[in-house]
């Protein structure tokens, strides 16, 4: 039982290290995103400009992109809108429902922005690769 | 005789021949031709003031015994006249010649008073030449004017006169009067005068023949006015008697003659070409010259072998009487196809197209007085019979067998009225007759008739009097009975209001094809017609009423491939003046059919006791515009399209108006109706749905842009609908200028949402617009999604308590149902289902066939968890350990995405939140949790209830990301988060914050269902729920965890928290 807490008491000190650290994030312009954005069938439009979306209940909300897959039948006209910010490399989207106008956040990592590709990955490790189409 | 007497006799005899023959021979030896001429040439010159000239002259004896005669012979008288009294005339210079001229006086009376009594005077070969000029002065002026100066004395018929013989022969005499215009040639007339008038009492003849009489008379202007010719006339008048009862004969014969008066021919060559003498008269006739009272009894007047026969008293007028007459007349038989001719042409001229004969009769009666006031009054029967007329022009048939007979009272006194009744006029042409009869009373001022005609017309023989641009061809058999009463003024004016017209036509085995297009038979058609009408309604005065009845009609209409078949049809039509152009025609009607079978293309209709009223009043001052009533009843209805519907209704009642303006859009703006419908126990069979749509009643009002459903009751396979409420703005709408608008309450006991999709899917978008999206989104034919109306906004008002939707059942339902421009939304306030009070907005939307949207705000409030599991699957795939916690909890989702033709959900537009909060839940004792209290050294007592539950969790298109939530339960605290795939990938991590053990310790759970791997993992939410210590990530995380849940329970209504079920 002895062992086992200086075990635990090296476990716990290693951990402490290693939470002392802090790794340095590069920051992104939010103006860097604004265009339109492919990946397959996949597009995606980072306005700089808010639009007003509207929503069924006859309201609308105001968003700064949008989203549509041709592979789907699915025309840039008929783009699901989404608010979307740049904070350091944190991408946050909202995607607003058309329904009511209710909110579903995604929230990525951006890794970089050129003025040809954007790539960004999602807390799940899953990486997401776009290239600039205007 | 004796002896004695016989010799005395013989010797006076002889005496008295000896004692003449010495006085003739004195005479031939004392007065010869020499001296005589001598005496009388002397004579002449102091008694005629012209040249005159006698050749001889002789004593007669022989020419005119017993009288004395004296002869003249050639004797001319010449007296020319000045070229400035004939102004240019042709003028001969010789007055007469006359061959003979004998005059023998009575010689006794002579002898023996002294007296010089002319007894004849006898004229042969006379040529004269009369004239007078445009200032009166004549050339017949011959005699010195008289020296006697004594006054005369008036004139008195001599008690007696004698005249045997007034001769003339071979008179040739030319009469020219140019002061009156009159020019006269005599050619070789012989005339003869034997009287005697003696104690008042007469015995003369007259008789006159010539072979040629000329008349020419000419107006002021030189015109000619008259000018006629006759040849061979002859007349002979006698009479014999005292003045108080004189007898006798008048007798006259024309053969031929010709007469032209203002340039017309009055004598025909059809005339002058009869047999017979142009013109006869034979008038025996008697007279009472002191009464002024002359009769004719059997007299005849022929003009050819027309004749006349006339009995007549007549009186003359003086100042205490008028004229009176007493007259009989009667024709024989007058052929009319003999009679035309002898008229002047221009008299018939109507008649030249004419084939027409008959024989013609006419008797009758004159009696009365002639004054200025009043006239005789005429009784006279005109009959006709055998007659026939053809006239191509103006019937294409031959009317036969014309027989009338017709009799007539002419009243021309002042004030008085003639009259005619038509007993019977008769006619048939091919097949047909007819028979006219009635009354024509004031002939001369006013005619009123007053007819029936009868008849049997084939409508066939009709045909000519149909339009050109009718091509109609009617068959079948009529019989009229038709009465007309109207006055001339009245039928020339085609007045038909102020005309009385009653009948009937009765059509056997009508057959009627109209451009070839309509046909309809019956076997019999009865049509009766009235003016004025019978009844009169309200709206509008009716002239003409008319009532069709038939037993059966059959119908078609190719064109529009129509065909009914109508059994017992009763109509009753009342007509406004359709003659008055001033005013629209208006029609009032009634009907009343007992069965009504009719097909039109692929429909099938039958019609039980159909009955009504039908009513067109245009508007006075704009015609254009048209008011409608309309009254319509059925008992029956059973109406089928081919074997894909068939409506089948107990009773079908339609009342109410329409108000027609043609300048309007659309068909329902143009009519503007306002009805009243009432349909009851109906039954509608429409092949694609495998059941019958029952109608047990529909009542509504439609007016114009509202429809006020009153009541409507559907039975629509297990469902059932109770509709009531308004729909408005069709007009609008059929025009595409805005949308139907509707606003009802719906309740049902049952309702099956899928049943109701597939029939109202696409309706509002035409069938071209969808197939157009069909092809541009290349959907396959086999795709049938339902497409949400448009251009329409409805909101039904829901009240419905068992429900079946996409396969879930839901119980009292309450809220609204909207359908707007393609949109779809399911809005109900809330409603209860097993285990919870729940609201539902949902929506969907057909912007595109292949591009529909489906929406979902669900909130599940106070609801056991399996029962949420079972309700909706989804929310276990979503929330995996769900179906391992039991208690109530509160779930929102709000869901959406786009699905193709085929409702297969394009995953790229997949979006998803939803919010689960539950309190005191136990963890069912099943595999998951065993798992895991083995894993966590869970104690044995421990209670599987956790405490609070709180998930949000995200549907991105294939991800689904559940944000951290913590559990707990025992003495462990558990935050579990994750995201997995709807491809059943899974990625979750679980980390117990707090345990008994000294670290913390985090287990990811991953792989794909149901091989799922565990391993330990890297803490991550250890100070999440420590404000204080918490991060920045983490203070991110839960804010997208109360950014989710508030927009989700933002979407909660009261009433849903509040909502306890329907209520009545």
């Amino acid at each position: 039982m002895k062992r086992l807490s200086k075990h635990l008491l090296l476990a716990a000190m290693v951990s402490l290290c290693f939470a002392a650290c802090k790794q340095d994030t590069p920051d992104f312009s939010p103006e860097e995103l604004v265009g339109k954005w492919v990946c397959g069938t996949e597009y995606w439009r980072y306005d700089s400009e808010y639009t007003a979306y509207p929503i069924e209940t006859g309201s609308t909300v105001n968003v700064n992109g949008f989203t549509w897959d041709v592979g789907d039948d699915v025309q840039e006209s008929e783009a699901q809108g989404f608010q979307w910010n740049v904070r350091g490399d944190q991408l946050t989207q909202i995607h607003i429902l058309q329904n009511t106008g209710a909110s579903l956040p995604k929230v990525y990592t951006l890794l970089s922005v050129t003025p040809d590709e954007l790539q960004y990955r999602d807390n799940y490790g899953q990486t997401f690769t776009f290239t600039r189409v205007q | 005789m004796p002896r004695w007497l016989k010799a005395t006799l013989i010797t006076l005899g002889s005496l008295v021949g000896l004692v003449v023959l010495v006085f003739v021979l004195a005479c031939y030896l004392i007065f010869t031709p020499a001296r005589l001429t001598s005496i009388v040439n002397k004579l002449s010159d102091k008694y005629i003031l012209c040249e005159s000239s006698f050749e001889k002259v002789d004593l007669t004896l022989f020419r005119t015994f017993p009288d004395a005669g004296l002869e003249l012979k050639n004797v001319y008288l010449v007296n020319p006249l000045d070229d400035s009294v004939k102004h240019g005339a042709q003028v001969g210079d010789t007055l007469a010649r006359l061959n003979r001229l004998t005059v023998a006086v009575n010689v006794r009376d002579f002898l023996k008073h002294r007296d010089i009594k002319v007894t004849q005077l006898l004229l042969d070969d006379v040529e004269a030449n009369v004239f007078i000029s445009d200032n009166g002065t004549t050339n017949f002026d011959i005699f010195p004017p008289s020296s006697d100066t004594t006054e005369s004395e008036p004139f008195e018929i001599p008690e007696n006169i004698d005249i045997k013989k007034i001769s003339v022969s071979n008179l040739n005499c030319i009469f020219n009067d140019v002061r009156d215009g009159m020019k006269a040639d005599v050619r070789s007339l012989d005339l003869s005068v034997d009287g005697r008038w003696q104690n008042s009492s007469a015995d003369a003849k007259l008789k006159m023949s010539s072979s040629e009489v000329a008349v020419v008379m000419k107006d002021s202007l030189g015109s000619e006015t008259l000018n006629a010719l006759l040849h061979q006339l002859q007349m002979k008048v006698k009479g014999e008697g005292p003045l108080s009862n004189l007898k006798g004969t008048l007798a006259l014969s024309l053969p031929q003659a010709s007469v032209v008066m203002d340039g017309m021919q009055y004598v025909t060559d059809y005339a002058n070409q009869q047999s017979k003498d142009l013109l006869k008269v034979d008038m025996p006739f008697s007279a009472n010259l002191d009464s002024m009272a002359f009769s004719v009894t059997d007299a005849t007047l022929a003009l050819a072998q027309f004749v006349v026969r006339l009995t007549a008293d007549a009186q003359l007028a003086n100042e205490s009487r008028p004229l009176t007459v007493d007259a009989r007349f009667s024709t024989n038989g007058w052929q009319l196809a003999e009679l035309l001719p002898m008229l002047p042409a221009q008299f018939t001229s109507w008649a030249k197209t004419m084939d027409v004969d008959g024989e013609l009769k006419l008797e009758g009666t004159a009696v009365g007085s002639l004054t200025d006031t009043t006239m005789p009054l005429v009784d006279a029967r005109l009959t006709l019979a055998d007659g026939h007329f053809t006239d191509k022009s103006l019937i294409p048939y031959e009317l036969k067998k014309i027989n009338g007979d017709v009799a007539a009272r002419l009243n021309l006194s002042q004030g008085g009225k003639s009259n005619a009744t038509i007993n019977s006029l008769t006619l048939r042409f091919n097949k047909n007759d007819l028979a006219l009869t009635g009354e024509l009373t004031d002939m001369l001022g006013d005619l009123l008739a007053d007819l029936n005609l009868k008849g049997n017309v084939n409508l066939p023989d009709l045909a000519y009097y149909y339009p050109e641009s009718l091509s109609l061809q009617a068959k079948g058999k009529a019989k009229l009975d038709v009465n007309a009463k109207a006055t001339l003024d009245q039928i020339t004016a085609m007045d038909l209001k102020s005309m009385k017209v009653s009948g009937t036509v009765s059509v056997k085995d009508l057959d009627v094809n109209m451009d070839n297009d309509i046909l309809a038979t019956s076997p019999k058609v009865d049509l009766a017609i009235q003016i004025p009408a019978k009844k009169h309604t309200s709206t509008f005065k009716e002239m003409l009423s008319a009532r069709i009845t038939g037993g059966k009609l059959h119908a078609d209409v190719r064109s529009s491939n129509i065909s009914a078949d109508l059994i017992s049809a009763d109509v009753e039509a009342g007509i406004s003046d359709i003659m008055d152009d001033r005013q629209p025609l208006m029609v009032a009607a009634t009907f009343k059919v007992d069965k009504l079978t009719a097909t039109m293309d692929t429909l099938n209709a039958i019609l039980t006791a159909p009955e009504g009223s039908f009513e067109m009043v245009p508007d006075k001052k704009d015609p254009a515009k048209v008011r409608y009533k309309v009254r319509y009843n059925n008992s029956a209805l059973y109406c089928k399209v081919n074997d894909s519907l068939s409506v089948n209704l107990a009773g079908l009642s339609v009342s109410g108006s329409a108000y027609y303006d043609s300048t309007r859009a659309n068909v329902l703006q143009q009519w503007s109706p306002n009805l009243d419908v009432d349909f009851k126990r109906g039954y509608v069979n429409v092949a694609q749905l495998p059941y019958v749509v029952q109608i047990p009643d529909i009542k509504f009002n439609y007016k114009p842009e509202r429809c006020e459903i009153a009541s409507a009751n559907i039975v629509f396979g297990n469902s059932d609908y109770y509709l009531s409420g308004s729909v408005t703005g069709l007009e609008k709408w059929i025009s595409h200028e805005d949308m139907l608008r509707g606003d009802l309450s719906f309740t049902s006991n049952y309702t099956n949402v899928d049943d109701l999709m597939e029939v109202l899917s696409g309706l509002g978008t035409d069938a071209d617009t969808l197939e157009k999206q069909r092809q541009e989104d290349k959907v396959a034919q086999e795709a049938n999604p339902f497409i949400v109306p448009k251009d329409v906004d409805f909101t039904l008002h829901t009240r419905i308590k068992d429900l079946t939707a996409f396969g879930n059942d839901l119980q009292e339902l309450g809220g609204n149902v909207t359908v707007k421009d393609g949109v779809a939304v399911l809005d109900q306030v809330g409603f209860v289902c097993k285990a919870a009070k729940m609201q539902l907005t949902a929506i969907y939307k057909t912007p595109r066939v292949n591009h529909i949207f489906v929406g979902l705000d669900f909130h599940l409030l106070d609801i056991g968890v399996s029962e949420l599991v079972d309700m909706i699957p989804m929310v276990d795939t979503l929330v995996p350990m769900l179906s391992a916690f039991d208690g109530n909890a509160d779930f929102h989702l709000c869901a959406e995405t786009y699905v193709n033709a085929f409702y297969q959900p394009k995953m790229s537009t997949l979006r998803g939140v939803a919010a689960l909060t539950g309190k005191d839940l136990v963890v069912l004792d099943n595999e998951t949790f065993d798992k895991i209290s083995k894993l966590m050294l869970f104690k044995k007592k421990t209670k599987n209830v956790i405490d609070s539950l709180d998930v949000e969790m995200t549907v991105f298109r294939k991800e689904v990301e559940m944000y951290p939530f913590e559990i707990s339960m025992d003495k462990y605290q558990i935050v579990a988060s994750g995201r997995h795939n709807l491809n059943n990938s899974y990625d979750y991590h679980l980390e117990i914050v707090q345990s008994p053990l000294p670290n913390r310790l985090a287990v990811d759970v991953l792989g794909v269902m149901p091989k799922l791997g565990f391993k330990l993992s890297k803490c991550r939410y250890a100070e999440m729920y420590k404000p204080e210590k918490r991060n920045e990530l983490q203070k991110q995380t839960l804010e997208m965890k109360a950014l989710i849940r508030k927009s989700l329970e933002a979407n909660v209504k009261a009433d849903t928290r509040q909502y306890k079920g329907l209520t009545d």
